[in-house]
């Protein structure tokens, strides 16, 4: 997570989803089934890949590097990661 | 490639509205400088849908219980819409003209009013599977 973008929390990734900014949405596995759905929906309409990332919330904001857990994560520019390209 | 293009099915999340089905007519990203400084839509849909119809009804009576839909129009923040997969294929950019909103809502209102009756009745008229299906979500009401 040193170069690229990504936006993390459920509101900010149905931003980016909704201007189709998203190049590749991660979903906590402990994520609400309700939101999990919507999540995935959405990514379906902007054609967006949907990743269920094997750990909890808080597992993936330590990934992200950060303090605070997050239950959506949205990449919006890969930067130097391959994240995207092994997603193929 | 923003999801919220004009012809889509949208479900109304907030407001008087919550709950109905509209069809988007304009997306305005990235708001108006003056007032609206988020990406809003112009919508039309459904506040009240047609009544409900039976076999055993006559046919006039069908056609008389069909034609009470009542529509809206209005400029909606796109957080407060939910997309979904179906698209319709009105043609509502003529009927729905920006620059009548202001003064003849009422006169837009009528004109979508009969736009959306012709296609209710019409169901069958239209040609392609996908807008059929678009068509048949649009009208029946959301259950919740």
């Amino acid at each position: 997570m040193k170069s690229g973008k990504a936006a993390l929390g459920y509101k900010s990734a149905l931003k980016s989803l909704r201007t189709g900014k998203a190049k590749l949405v991660l979903i906590a596995s402990n994520c609400p089934p309700l939101r999990k759905s919507e999540v995935e929906y959405l990514a379906m309409l902007a054609k967006t890949s949907v990743h269920h990332y094997s750990g909890d919330n808080t597992e993936l904001g330590t990934a992200c590097g950060k303090l605070f857990n997050a239950s959506v994560v949205s990449v919006l520019d890969a930067g130097d990661s391959d994240i995207l390209s092994s997603k193929e | 490639m923003a999801i919220i293009k004009s012809g889509k099915v949208v479900i109304i999340l907030a407001g008087r509205h919550a709950g109905k089905k509209a069809v988007v007519v304009k997306n305005i990203e990235d708001g108006n400088s003056d007032d609206k400084r988020f990406s809003h839509c112009l919508v039309a849909g459904i506040a009240r849908g047609p009544r409900k119809v039976t076999r055993g009804m006559s046919k006039k009576k069908v056609e008389k219980r069909s034609r009470t839909m009542k529509p809206f129009v209005k400029y909606i923040n796109v957080r407060h819409v939910f997309p979904t997969r179906y698209q319709v294929d009105m043609d509502l950019k003529k009927a729905v003209d920006e620059a009548d909103l202001v003064e003849k809502k009422v006169e837009v209102k009528k004109t979508l009013k009969k736009i959306f009756e012709d296609r209710y009745l019409n169901q069958k008229d239209v040609t392609s599977e996908k807008k059929a299906a678009g068509s048949t979500y649009f009208f029946q009401k959301l259950r919740f």
